[in-house]
């Protein structure tokens, strides 16, 4: 049984213009310790999809399970605070603090005291490549590469089982995103995390164990 | 096809369109209010501004004031000292008085002007020496040959002259005791009953004295000082008939008339004739009497000759021809007036005169006059005749003392003036007209034109240039209290107006940059597509110009028609708003005009604000043509921001934590908001303490404002006769705190007085004498008295124990003569008299019949020309509210020359006014039921009480919609400082923050640097104004600025976290 389960997920959401229904009945399950990866062309609804699965919205229909427990039935907040950890395309870095306090800020959110979270963040910085000293810089002073790293490490500081990564390679250069794959996979394969990992790249997904490929909102067999 | 798709483009973004009509169309019809309001309150402010006339009068408030015709050296002094008033701001022409005499053949003058009514130079004949009977001391030679002469001691006998040297003291006896026993009784007696009978039985007498009673041939005896008084016959003049009249007012002859030889020693041969010089006056009895007069104070030429015939060269030459000559001269004088803007003299501003015909001359036009109506009807005048006119030259010391200058002039009459009785014979020119500079007569010294605008202002400062004892009076028709409103409208409808202007080029430059400039998309598409400039301008143009173009048509359409509505509703706001109680003011001296609004509205503002609105949205539109036409869309780049290097804090937890570390390393939004926050609580605190300033300014002004008042003329120049009656129904309101009220006495040293003759001329030059002298003044103020009246109270230096309350001591009235009267006198009558500080003189004074012994205990160097003494006021009265009990007050007949008096509270004067009204007191020029007029003097209090009262006003309606303002303020800072930072809003929700913690984060930021502002501008702004409760306006700022953002955190709370990461993808 999936630490992450969709049962007929059906996600419509109002335009100016129209109703759209992005997601059409998606079923799939996630195991702990494996990569997946979904594909599709644009708005075949993979990053709604992966937005379901990060709690930050509910489907319309069908369900959401984590833990067998239905997302619905969970406040979501706790469920992103606790449950999942999210990597973005872009980033998501606070520009105002410095790479140790946006690895500290989950950690902080959970009750670590920041002291703590200090020490912490600096195993977890140097855990995904990073040397001590971009600790006290700002994010913007770090190249794509080292932003993402930072963000892996922030997603670390989370301490759940599932990591989900929207395009995480997307404004890489293929070193960096090499780099960052292995961090990714290492994870899912050493220290037993569900990675799940939306990207267009059909090489990128093809080393994952399961592909999960979207076409217009719906898995194709 | 290209307009067509521009204009579908365009329409199709409904919201936007739908706005920018909305705003485009406010904008025009704010812009054409504001501009047709504008216009209106010129146009009418420029129509009142001819319609009233504001003039200033400066007169010298002399001991003879209003008096017309006197000649006083102080008056003409003060004429010298007049600076130039003509370079006084707002003074359009300043003159000082200018008339001149002129005769004008077959002009006849009539009434109370005519100058010498009472001057005679008659031929009389049959002259009879005219005996009267007097009462007074006498000798016994003088007694006649019958009388009695009763004791005055007891009245128990009388004394009866027998025969010659006969003398005997005979007993009065009663009729019924004479009746009884008439065998006992004394040789002589009296028979006291209807009449006195003398009887003598021994030599058989019986005598009525009846007659004697009747010829008032008994007189009284005093053995102590052997005195005898009684009736006597005295010469006191003579009778006869005017034989010939050289000059009489009425002209008569062949009449009896009584003839006083005054003191010009005339005595008439027996059947003698006379012509005699000298005046009519009033005899007490029905005959016309005249007393002989000099023809000038020290002429040494007799005014009676006597002659044979009536054909004696003396009515021919001489000085008696002379005379006669000067009198009819005299009598039949025109004034002419000279100015150079006769609509704006007094009497013709006031309206007392008007043009019934023709038009006013004009500034420098020569040869043109307007005359007044009995000069027109008497010399048969109309429009366009002439006038001719033999100028004179006047004395100096009177005005109709004529002498021929031989210069005779013609002046054709362009106006005609109406029947006022008091501007008879009078004829208006322009100064334009070359005449003598005549010596000034009377008290007005000359008159200001001024500005309306500027006029009050013009008065204040010229109040600063002027001496002592002269007084500038403005008489604006009720220009500034008309205008007020219609000025204040006219500033707001510019402020209205420009600031229009303002948000039409900021709503246009959006409108355009939205419409147009932002439009590279589809310009892209076009170029890309090979379409020609012109018509991707013509594209871009056709919706922006259709959109503008409807809204301006709709703006100007309900601007038309709103307009009258509008600009009545803003009159009326106005009106209510500048609305000041004047009445009994000193504000509002002479007439007022109603003021004639301009009723036809212009259209030109609509017009012409629609076209500059639509102008300015096609002129942007093309310039932004140019820029979406310019700017390549694929060339865009973006920007990276450096931060600095900055160690990992691990201070605070939780909100407060992101809160502070954001706050401190936000940069620009760090310092904007607590900038923001300083400058906007800071002004806010500055209006605050401004208007606790106003409060505290308006309160001063109230309780450390004492407004005065007096009782006037109806002219509200000068002070009246009143009763004790008058100021008492004023006490009675309960809001007068003191009424001060002088009365005087003229007074004189005995050794001063003349002799008079002791008849009825003599009588009668002798009470002018006395009313010549210098007055004893009895107040309960220095201030109220004539003499200070105008001007300041002099410094008085006072005899040790003394100072200026004991005028205001009731105590005095009980004696006149126990102890020295204390007074207060000038050291130059003081120094004449050989007086210092608590030395006594003896003086007389009218209608007492004792002498009065005066202790000076206070002495002033004086300015005028005055001996007044000041006394106590309770001497001469003790009015009801000084008495300590009502019924010690006392009143003595006559009449009080002045009284002002002072208000208990200025808090009190609306309820003063209200209370005037009611009990009917007039105003000047409204007379109303009581026909006692009452100025207040209240014009800068109420002035200045008025403009703070609208400022007060304007910041209780001002203060809550800014601190609206501040609220919508805080909400579109703290919006866009939140709504930039959606990114940092959707990561920390995507980590799972709560609701709390995210709101907190930004919350507490923004709190965090408002505060700092607040506390910076509350600290700054106590250390100003010293006054806590400018914290006010920091906590207030604060609080509406917090409002506002945690309605801006909240609303972008409230957004979902997928879009917002959509949002910041």
């Amino acid at each position: 049984m999936g630490v992450l389960q969709l049962k007929e997920v059906i996600y419509t959401y109002q335009t100016q213009y129209q109703k759209v229904e992005a997601l059409k009945g998606i079923t799939a399950s996630f195991d702990a310790g494996k990569m997946y990866a979904i594909v599709g062309k644009s708005g075949s609804g993979k990053t709604t999809l992966l937005s379901l699965l990060a709690g930050l919205d509910l489907p319309t229909q069908g369900e959401v399970l984590c833990h067998d427990k239905a997302t619905s039935q969970m406040k979501l907040e706790q469920y992103r605070r606790e449950q999942v950890a999210v990597i973005y395309q872009n980033f998501r870095l606070f520009p105002l603090l410095t790479v140790a306090e946006n690895v500290m800020y989950p950690m902080e959110l959970r009750g670590t005291s920041p002291k703590e979270a200090r020490e912490k963040a600096k195993a977890l910085v140097e855990r995904v490549g990073l040397p001590e000293t971009v600790l006290n810089r700002y994010p913007t002073m770090l190249s794509g590469g080292e932003q993402q790293r930072v963000a892996i490490a922030r997603a670390l500081g989370m301490e759940t089982q599932i990591m989900l990564a929207d395009e995480p390679t997307g404004n890489l250069d293929t070193t960096n995103s090499d780099n960052i794959f292995s961090i990714l996979q290492s994870l899912a394969h050493e220290d037993g995390y569900c990675v799940i990992i939306v990207t267009h790249d059909r090489a990128l997904a093809e080393k994952a164990e399961a592909i999960l490929e979207l076409k217009d909102g719906k898995v194709v067999e | 096809m290209v307009i067509r798709n521009g204009i579908l483009s365009t329409v199709r973004a409904r919201g936007r369109t739908v706005l920018f009509t909305i705003l485009i169309l406010l904008l025009t019809l704010s812009l054409s209010l504001g501009m047709g309001l504008w216009s209106y309150c010129a146009q009418t402010l420029a129509s009142m501004d001819e319609t009233y006339t504001s003039i200033s009068v400066v007169e010298y408030m002399g001991e003879q004031y209003p008096e017309e015709y006197v000649a006083d050296e102080a008056a003409r002094e003060a004429l010298t000292q007049l600076k130039d008033f003509s370079q006084v701001q707002g003074v359009e022409l300043w003159e000082t008085t200018n008339w001149e005499v002129a005769l004008s053949e077959g002009y006849q003058r009539h009434g109370s002007t005519v100058p010498y009514e009472g001057q005679m130079i008659v031929a009389v004949f049959n002259l009879v020496s005219k005996e009267t009977t007097q009462w007074g001391t006498l000798s016994a030679e003088d007694l006649p040959e019958e009388y009695i002469l009763f004791n005055s001691q007891d009245n128990s006998t009388v004394t009866v002259k027998l025969a010659d040297g006969m003398w005997k003291n005979i007993p009065y006896l009663e009729r019924s005791v004479v009746e009884e026993n008439p065998e006992n009784l004394p040789g002589a007696y009296c028979v006291v009953d209807s009449t006195v009978t003398l009887v003598d039985r021994s030599r058989n007498l019986t005598k009525s004295l009846s007659l004697l009673v009747n010829e008032r041939k008994f007189y009284s005896y005093n053995p102590e000082t052997q005195e005898i008084t009684g009736a006597y016959t005295v010469n006191s003049g003579y009778t006869g008939i005017i034989g010939e009249t050289l000059y009489s007012y009425e002209g008569k002859s062949g009449v009896a008339i009584q003839i006083d030889p005054g003191d010009s020693g005339f005595v008439p041969e027996k059947g003698g004739r006379y012509l005699l010089h000298g005046e009519l006056f009033d005899s007490g009895s029905s005959n016309r009497a005249m007393v002989v007069t000099d023809f000038y104070e020290d002429c040494e030429e007799s005014p009676w000759v006597q002659i044979d015939t009536y054909d004696d060269p003396v009515f021919q030459e001489g000085i008696f021809a002379e005379y006669a000559k000067k009198y009819e001269l005299g009598n039949n004088y025109i004034r002419v007036d000279t100015s150079d803007n006769i609509a704006a003299l007094e009497p013709f501003q006031q309206g007392t005169l008007y043009l019934t015909e023709g038009r006013y001359p004009q500034a420098g036009e020569d040869g043109v006059c307007v005359v007044s109506h009995d000069i027109a009807e008497q010399l048969n005048l109309k429009v366009g005749d002439s006038i001719p006119l033999s100028m004179m030259q006047a004395s100096e010391q009177d005005p109709f003392a004529l002498e021929e200058t031989g210069d005779s002039r013609s002046w054709t009459v362009v106006g005609i003036a109406n029947l006022a009785e008091t501007y008879e014979g009078r004829i208006w020119v322009s100064r334009g007209e070359e005449l003598l500079q005549a010596p000034l007569f009377g008290y007005q010294l000359g008159r200001a034109v001024l500005d309306n605008d500027l006029a009050v202002e013009a008065v204040e400062q010229l109040e600063t240039m002027v001496p002592d004892g002269v007084r500038v009076t403005l008489y604006d028709q009720g220009y500034s209290s008309a205008a007020q409103p219609l000025q204040a409208m006219e500033s707001t409808a510019q402020g209205v107006t420009f600031a229009s202007l303002v948000g039409v080029l900021a709503v246009l430059c959006l409108f355009a940059f939205l419409f147009v400039g932002r439009q590279q998309q589809a310009v892209d598409v076009m170029t890309s597509l090979g379409t020609p400039k012109n018509k991707i301008r013509l594209w871009l143009l056709s919706g922006a110009t259709l959109v503008s173009g409807i809204a301006v048509l709709i703006g100007m359409i309900i601007s038309a028609g709103s307009m009258q509505l509008l600009i009545g509703l803003a009159l009326q706001a106005a009106e209510a708003f500048y609305a000041a109680d004047q009445r009994y003011s000193n504000g509002a001296l002479g007439v007022t005009k109603e003021a004639e609004l301009v009723q036809q509205l212009p259209l030109w503002p609509t017009l012409v604000a629609g076209l500059v609105v639509f102008a300015a949205a096609l002129v942007l539109c093309i310039v932004f043509v140019g820029q979406a036409q310019r700017k390549n869309t694929l060339r865009r780049g973006k920007a990276r921001v450096k931060a600095p290097r900055s160690a990992t804090s691990v201070a605070g937890k939780g909100a407060l934590r992101f809160a502070w570390l954001s706050a401190c390393r936000g940069g620009w939004r760090s310092v904007v908001v607590p900038v923001v926050a300083l400058v906007l609580s800071a002004f806010l605190g500055f209006l605050m303490a401004t208007a606790q300033g106003w409060e505290e300014q308006r309160r001063s002004l109230y309780e450390n404002t004492t407004i005065t008042g007096q009782f006037t003329s109806t002219n509200g120049r000068q002070y009246t006769d009143l009763t004790l009656a008058n100021p008492w129904k004023l006490w009675n309101s309960g809001m007068v705190s003191s009424i001060q009220v002088s009365a005087s006495l003229h007074y004189w040293l005995q050794e001063d007085m003349p002799e008079f003759a002791n008849n009825e001329y003599g009588i009668a030059r002798k009470e002018a004498w006395i009313g010549q002298q210098p007055s004893m003044i009895f107040l309960n103020g220095l201030q109220v008295s004539p003499e200070f009246i105008y001007g300041e109270v002099p410094e008085i230096t006072w005899l040790e124990g003394w100072d200026e309350a004991f005028l205001a001591d009731p105590s005095y009235h009980k004696s006149w003569t126990d102890i020295p009267m204390p007074c207060v006198a000038s050291q130059r009558w003081m120094k004449e008299h050989g007086l210092d500080l608590g030395d006594e003189i003896v003086i007389n004074c009218e209608n007492i019949n004792f002498d009065v012994t005066v202790e000076v205990v206070g002495s002033f160097a004086p300015a005028g020309a005055y001996d007044n003494l000041y006394l106590p006021l309770s001497y001469w009265c003790l009015p009801p509210w000084e008495a300590d009990d009502e019924r010690e007050s006392y009143s003595p007949t006559g009449s009080f020359p002045g009284c002002c008096f002072t208000l208990r509270s200025a808090y009190d004067l609306e309820d003063f006014r209200a209370y005037l009204a009611q009990e009917n007191y007039s105003q000047p020029g409204d007379l109303g039921g009581n026909r006692v007029t009452v100025v207040l003097n209240d014009y800068t209090f109420t002035q200045t009480v008025q403009a703070l009262n609208r400022y007060i006003t304007l910041g209780q309606i001002l203060f809550p919609v800014l601190f609206a303002l501040m609220g919508v303020l805080g909400f579109v800072v703290s919006w866009l400082m939140v709504n930039g930072r959606r990114m940092e809003f959707a990561i920390m929700r995507g980590l799972g923050a709560s609701k709390s913690r995210v709101f907190g984060s930004f919350f507490l930021e923004q709190m965090g640097l408002c505060l700092v502002g607040c506390l910076v501008s509350g600290l700054a702004l106590t250390l100003w104004s010293g006054q806590l409760m400018v914290w006010l306006a920091a906590v207030g700022f604060a609080a509406c600025y917090l409002f506002g953002c945690a309605m801006a955190v909240l609303a972008v709370g409230r957004t979902k976290i997928f879009t917002l990461l959509t949002y910041a993808d």
